[in-house]
């Protein structure tokens, strides 16, 4: 018996080689400056789990790269008052496990986000959703208690993609295994090392996507994502240095991608200490600081000023130059100052740390500005870790922070700038603006929403509880063999569904 | 006798005439710089080295002139070595002479200490420290002083223990000399040697050590220039600006170069049996 084994094993052993070396698959493989922690949509918060998300799962609506709100796995919707939002789904969605996707699906995942227990980061974007119900086999129906003009955006959050019941009870949550409708499917993890997904063969967009495998590779320098792509080790990676785009840009073996990206860096100030609770300290201040010499010596002028909208959602945000102190006057800032009872200037620190989102360097260029008025300024400089401590515990003067916009205003300002908003680190209270953010939660057509909220940008600007810098650029930087990608603007490598490769 | 040995040694000799330039540059950067070391000038960005611009090592990313903040940065890194070795010099020299002299208990307890300290790698250890005390000047003194001190308590441990049983010793104390006078006139004057040399590498390496935590983020913090975080910045545009990280790279190689050729110029001008070699 044992001798008739032997020679079919050998064959086996030979044919599989064989095989693969012929085949001409399409495999793009991408550098990431992080590892995932974690893959489970409904939960999630680093981007860096965010971007594999993009690829492995699909919501009802989705974003696409002119940042409006584009069918998903819903392929129409209405709603014929402000509370009720009707959804026709997609027929014949197949899961990765090949079980049809229907509304029940739907009515599961959303639950899952709204369950407390799931400790969703996107549970905010369901806040008023009074019940979710299936009418049949492919519609959905949300009822909402009050106005939620933000749902779409929010529905089109990665946080609210749509999961298997089976197998999220059957493996407790999905942070290990990913079974979505994506056009990838997860094939292996090797955590700090890389990330393979294969193609969805079922994938409901006919003809995507026409890579046959994506390979993340987890390379935490900068510098060695670029090199990487030079050397062809990568086809594609995500930079967020100036200094290497600048260098990128000058090499015509790369192809390099910019956008103003949805994302905003701030210059905030803890509202309740002396002397920021005076509107005229932060006016002199926000009258102080240049934007386009900080984008200049920060970002390599790979940035665009910006208000308290993103810049790059053209919707909405109304154009920074014509917004109150959008030049620096600094005879004006002195004589705020001055008024305010501070003539000689006053000194504080900004909390800051060196990575990138730390802001280290944009930090530098504010100290340097801000002496010209005659306030002094101590960078603290803190370790990551730290950073983030300080920040949850309110526990700073001032702050250079980048926040992550939105494409909707009322999702972006509310939780940022209202007294009871979450991710309000300011610690502002100012009832003209609650006000208003309270009057645009209430609408939900565009033209009766625009009014509310151009008001609100000049009134945040001159009120200046934070100062809204700028945005800095999204740069994908990759080989020439790659086309077809297209870059959203909130990060999202969802694009890839359509990219090419050629060989 | 020994001055003249010393300055005959061409080894000692270029080691101080490199270590006196960078004294030198120390003085005249307390009374002139060629601009301000913390000016950003936003039309100079990245400039390369120029004699028009008047930058003659460029500038960095912020526009700030690179020689003015090498220049500063030299009173820093020179200051922050000479506190710690001094620092971990006197600590360590007293462990090390009390556990060798008096031996038994204080011997075995002082040296565990010693070992535990040395049984984390250098940089390791100053990490800890400073995250422990927190981002300021002198943290970074005490630091890489805390390092120093096991080093020094060994080598000091090291000689007492060879020279205590020596005859001269052993003839001091029958002659009545107490145990005071037999350290200071007899033992201390003895392991002077190894310590000079011991000193004169410390300093190189406390350059090092100080330039890697500024460049880790936790040594001297900006705006102020230290060699360390002057790399660290310079990291990220080494390809597009060289210069930015070339000057204070070639400035901290100097130094310690200094500091080492002294150091072994100084041991084979002192030790005695080095001494009828040349």
């Amino acid at each position: 018996m044992k001798r008739f084994m032997f020679p079919v094993v050998l064959a086996l052993l030979l044919a599989i080689p064989t095989t693969t070396a012929f085949s001409a698959d399409k495999i793009l493989t991408i550098g990431v400056d992080q590892e995932a922690i974690g893959l489970d949509p409904n939960i999630v918060t680093a981007f860096s789990s965010h971007r594999r998300v993009d690829l492995l799962y699909n919501k009802l609506v989705r974003v696409d790269d002119k940042l409006s709100i584009v069918p998903d796995l819903a392929l129409s919707w209405e709603n014929p008052d402000n509370l009720t939002y009707v959804f026709k789904l997609r027929k014949g969605v197949k899961f990765h496990n090949g079980r049809e996707m229907v509304a029940a699906d739907v009515v599961y995942s959303l639950n899952r986000v709204l369950d407390p227990k799931t400790a969703s980061p996107g549970r905010s974007y369901l806040a008023t959703a009074t019940a979710i119900e299936a009418l049949d086999a492919y519609t959905v129906k949300i009822v909402l208690s009050g106005p939620l003009p933000s749902l779409l955006e929010g529905l089109a959050s990665n946080n609210l993609a749509i999961v298997p019941q089976e197998v999220v009870e059957k493996e407790g949550n999905l942070q290990k295994v990913a079974v979505g409708t994506g056009p990838f499917m997860l094939q292996e993890w090797l955590p700090d090392n890389s990330m393979t997904l294969v193609k969805n063969p079922n994938y409901f967009e006919k003809g995507n996507p026409s890579l046959d495998k994506v390979i993340f590779r987890v390379i935490p320098e900068q510098a060695s994502l670029y090199a990487g792509v030079k050397s062809g080790e990568l086809d594609m990676a995500t930079i967020s240095q100036g200094a290497i785009i600048l260098q990128a840009l000058k090499d015509n073996t790369i192809t390099v991608m910019r956008k103003p990206s949805i994302n905003l860096r701030t210059f905030g100030f803890n509202n309740t200490r002396k002397p920021f609770d005076d509107v005229r300290v932060r006016q002199a201040l926000a009258l102080a600081l240049d934007r386009t010499e900080i984008i200049k010596a920060a970002e390599f002028n790979m940035g665009q000023a910006s208000g308290p909208l993103p810049v790059a959602v053209k919707l909405w945000a109304k154009d920074p130059a014509s917004l109150p102190f959008a030049r620096p006057d600094l005879a004006k800032a002195k004589k705020l100052l001055a008024d305010a009872g501070l003539p000689n200037g006053f000194t504080f620190s900004i909390v800051t740390a060196s990575s990138y989102e730390g802001g280290l360097d944009v930090a530098q260029v504010i100290q340097n500005q801000l002496a010209k008025i005659g306030v002094k300024v101590e960078l603290d400089v803190v370790e990551w870790g730290v950073y983030i401590d300080r920040w949850v515990k309110r526990d700073f003067d001032a702050m250079v922070e980048i926040r992550g916009g939105s494409s909707d205003p009322d999702r972006f300002l509310y939780r940022t700038l209202h007294s009871t908003g979450g991710v309000n680190n300011f610690l502002f209270k100012d009832s003209d603006v609650d006000k208003l953010l309270d009057q645009g939660r209430s609408l939900t057509k565009v033209a009766d929403r625009k009014p509310v909220y151009d008001k609100l940008q000049v009134m945040l600007t001159e009120k200046a509880p934070v100062i809204f810098l700028y945005s800095p650029m999204e740069n994908q930087i990759m080989s020439k063999k790659v086309t077809g990608f297209k870059q959203v603007g909130n990060g999202s490598i969802y694009y890839l569904a359509e990219t090419k490769i050629s060989n | 006798m020994n001055a003249s040995r010393f300055f005959k040694n061409p080894i000692a000799l270029s080691g101080s005439i490199i270590v006196a330039f960078y004294l030198v540059t120390i003085l005249v950067s307390f009374v002139w710089l060629p601009f301000d070391p913390v000016a950003m000038d936003m039309e100079r960005l990245l400039d390369p080295p120029s004699f028009e611009t008047g930058h003659l090592l460029g500038t960095d990313d912020f526009g700030r002139d690179i020689l003015s903040r090498i220049m500063k940065g030299t009173a820093v890194s020179l200051i922050i070595s000479l506190g710690a070795t001094a620092l971990g010099a006197v600590i360590g020299t007293l462990m090390g002479i009390w556990a060798g002299f008096l031996g038994g208990r204080w011997d075995h307890w002082l040296m565990r200490v010693a070992d535990v300290l040395f049984s984390f790698p250098s940089l390791l250890l100053a990490i800890f420290v400073m995250a422990i005390l927190g981002e300021q000047t002198y943290n970074v003194v005490i630091a890489i002083g805390i390092v120093y001190i096991p080093q020094f308590a060994r080598i000091s441990r090291g000689a007492i223990l060879s020279l205590k049983n020596q005859e001269f010793v052993r003839a001091a104390f029958s002659n009545g000399a107490d145990k005071t006078y037999v350290l200071f006139r007899h033992l201390l004057p003895n392991i002077l040697v190894p310590l000079i040399v011991q000193v004169s590498l410390a300093l190189s390496v406390a350059i090092l050590l100080e330039s890697a935590l500024s460049f880790l983020g936790l040594g001297i913090q900006p705006p102020d220039p230290s060699w360390g975080n002057m790399l660290s910045g310079a990291r990220k545009l080494m390809m597009i600006a060289p210069w930015t990280a070339i000057y204070p790279g070639l400035a901290i190689v100097f130094l310690v170069l200094g500091f080492n050729l002294l150091g072994d110029g100084l041991r084979d001008v002192l030790d005695p049996r080095l001494r009828n070699a040349r």
